[in-house]
């Protein structure tokens, strides 16, 4: 029986993935690529994980794609990063299951650091970047992704932004016959898998190699297509930015990118031959368009088109036409609606304490970031993931009082990546200290479990790491566990830590608010 | 066909996101292409919700022009004036007089901005959403009668807004139902 449903862009990539025939799906929570994995994990006769971080995710997948089934790996923009000394090096191997990497890029930093593009990361590992425009696509494209992985031997980045993965759509699915799941034959062979000098040379040439191959597949490919139109002005453009320029120039020649690296160079010399004037509609950086002009292939885009923020369809009209129209009320000064940390959040009172003792906080990612907001303002650092530890360490390492240095940082980050900047504290004999705001969950995402907290995924128990037990292991000789809501005994026992010598860690322990509440 | 376009706004935690699945599945029973657009990225943490839904025809990008939105459904009332520059002649904007005080402003009274003289148009309707939602015994209801206002002046009755309904919220049917045609008979009483 045909379905038909309003999906949004990350759960028509979870229905792809799962009608292809995926066997295991691995990610790390991260807006807004979350969904995907969540919505995977709902189908019957699928593994799925929250792994601990993104290279993790990406290695645990790459063993299943060894052992010859398919497997997806979903993660944020900047989880790439995270994943991408694994993923550079994939793409020399390649793959035996179809393996796909699903990462969500933020144009407008909704809820991201940086505005990152990853169209550049799959271009520079040499791997297909395959981008869709609603969920409808999401959801043929993903599994078209299995099939072009399979083909070229080769890992594939599905890149989406926050427009498509949270934008809901209609997808027509059929799932009265159950999806086969391919198994291959597990194939290892040592000299594709081991990259050591010797083998990585040859398959640095067989990359190379592969690049022909799929530049010859980007110009036959239905990924790519085009409207015919109008021609006195035609556009290049992909993702979201396709249905912007639909709605703004109907009726004109669009040439739609399915398929970001390679470019089709080809197709798109002959689309702009027919076109009077072509520009490119893009978000971020002008990734298609500087490929395009390097190929020689004169094409004008970020002349007209912003590189900060999201676009929509008023600004590529405007942008285009150099006008613009608005017959609308003027914007009302209104007071402003800053997200905060919960009401009963039990980790405000770290925060207090902190701000009360004029520290210098290196900070890290999750809700707790909202510490650096007033009525708080005590957090002076947040790059990425794990990063406090390393930043403190630094800070104290250059001459600074350690007694007046901490980071702060959440269970799930520091499960994520804290651990390694603890053990480099402990070798090298570092002085400071650092406070585990453990919720038992990651709440910034939607309260995900991980690790040293929570069920798995799919609902089995986990076996949670023992984050004190951890601690003292790599050596940390003072562990401390304290309820946040204790204000007092909380203020005196950070005083009294900041004054120790040596590597030393508070864990504030209160269950997030919203999972008390909610479940 | 025309593409109808709606703004439904509030603060994280009012249901916005749910209101616009109903919302838009109702135009999906009905067999029209539907889009739906909305930011939930800190959301969770008292900030403002925002989500478009537009059907018609055929429905390419899911963020409508800036001047075409044919409705504003705000669920609190200062996020109705921080709409207003959505707001062209004849948008008919309906909003849930309910004031929820954000972080920066030290009590609701002082500084708290009133729809009414800030946002100059004539079709404004303020309705005492929640109010009439308590009145029920259970403030939840306060989605299903602002669905039910907004529906007064769409295509939509009573057994559309169910079959929605019942696809994500399986409590309290009849409730909801009583909800949905207070909410169209308080637009109703406005309009007359």
């Amino acid at each position: 029986m045909v379905e038909k449903k309003l999906l949004s862009g990350d759960e028509a990539i979870a229905l792809g993935a799962y009608e292809a025939g995926v066997a295991c799906g691995f990610g790390y929570p991260g807006t807004p690529s979350t969904e995907i994995l969540e919505a995977f994990a709902t189908f019957k006769d699928v593994y799925a994980e929250w792994s601990i971080n993104e290279k993790v995710a990406l290695e645990n997948a790459t063993g299943v794609s060894l052992a010859g089934s398919r497997s997806i790996v979903t993660m944020k923009h900047v989880g790439l990063n995270v994943a991408l000394d694994a993923f550079m090096t994939l793409a020399y191997t390649g793959i035996n299951g179809g393996l796909v990497v699903a990462s969500a890029d933020d144009p407008g930093m909704h809820s991201s650091q940086n505005e990152q593009d990853n169209r550049y990361l799959g271009k520079f590992a040499n791997v297909p970047v395959i981008e869709p425009s609603d969920s409808s696509e999401a959801r043929t494209f993903t599994k078209q992704a299995f099939e072009i992985s399979e083909r070229f031997d080769l890992p594939v980045l599905l890149r989406i932004t926050t427009r498509t993965a949270h934008s809901g759509s209609i997808v027509e699915f059929d799932l009265s016959n159950k999806p086969v799941k391919p198994k291959k034959k597990m194939d290892i062979p040592w000299d594709k898998y081991v990259m050591m000098p010797l083998n990585a040379k040859k398959r640095r040439v067989v990359l190379v190699k592969k690049q022909e191959e799929l530049r010859a597949f980007a110009e036959i490919t239905e990924l790519n297509h085009e409207d015919a139109g109008e021609t006195d002005i035609g556009f290049i453009t992909s993702g979201v930015s396709y249905q912007y320029v639909r709605e703004a120039f109907p009726g004109k020649a669009v040439f739609k990118l399915g398929l970001l690296n390679p470019l089709p160079l080809k197709r798109i010399d002959s689309f702009v031959s027919r076109v009077k004037k072509v520009y490119v509609v893009e978000e971020v950086e002008p990734y298609i368009e500087d490929y395009l002009n390097a190929a020689g292939i004169k094409v004008e885009g970020k002349s007209k088109i912003p590189l900060i923020d999201e676009l929509n369809p008023d600004i590529v009209r405007s942008g285009i036409l150099g006008t613009k129209q608005s017959n609308t009320l003027e914007a009302v000064k209104t007071p402003g609606r800053p997200p905060q940390l919960c009401p009963d959040c039990g980790h405000r009172g770290v925060f207090k304490v902190l701000n009360e003792l004029k520290l210098t906080v290196a900070g890290d990612i999750g809700c707790y970031t909202l510490g650096a907001l007033p009525p708080f303002s005590a957090m002076h650092t947040c790059i990425d993931m794990g990063s406090s530890i390393n930043h403190a360490y630094g800070i104290i390492k250059a001459g600074e009082p350690s007694d007046k240095v901490v980071a702060v940082i959440g269970d799930s980050t520091f499960m994520h990546s804290g651990i390694t900047g603890i053990a480099n504290a402990v070798y090298n004999n570092g002085s400071m200290l650092t406070i585990i705001l453990d919720n038992r969950t990651t709440a910034m995402t939607g309260r995900q479990p991980h690790a040293a907290a929570g069920d798995t995924l799919q609902g089995a128990p986990g076996h949670n790491v023992d984050i004190e037990a951890l601690l003292h292991a790599l050596g940390v000789m003072d562990v401390a566990v304290v309820d946040p809501f204790d204000g007092k005994n909380l203020k005196s026992l950070v005083e009294e830590y900041l004054k120790k010598q040596g590597v030393r860690v508070i864990i504030a322990r209160r269950p997030c608010a919203l999972m008390v509440k909610h479940g | 066909m025309k593409a109808t376009n709606i703004l439904i706004v509030g603060v994280g935690g009012q249901g916005i996101v749910a209101a616009s699945d109903i919302i838009a599945d109702m135009a999906l029973t009905k067999g029209l292409d539907v889009k739906k657009s909305e930011i939930h990225g800190m959301s969770q943490r008292g900030g403002v919700v925002s989500s478009f839904v537009r059907y018609g025809e055929k429905i390419y990008s899911s963020i409508p022009f800036r001047d075409e939105i044919d409705f504003i459904l705000s669920f609190e009332e200062m996020e109705s004036i921080r709409a207003a520059e959505y707001i062209n002649n004849d948008t008919i904007v309906i909003v849930n007089t309910q004031r929820i005080k954000p972080a920066t402003l030290h009590s609701i009274t002082e500084g708290y901005p009133d729809a009414k003289t800030s946002i100059k148009h004539d079709r404004l309707y303020l309705i005492d959403a929640i109010g009439e939602a308590k009145k029920t015994g259970n403030e939840k209801v306060v989605n299903s009668l602002m669905i039910g206002a907004l529906s007064y002046f769409l295509h939509f009755d009573e057994a559309d807004f169910m079959v929605s309904l019942q696809k994500r919220v399986k409590k309290m049917p009849d409730e909801n139902r009583t909800a949905y045609n207070k909410g169209k008979e308080l637009v109703k009483n406005y309009v007359l």
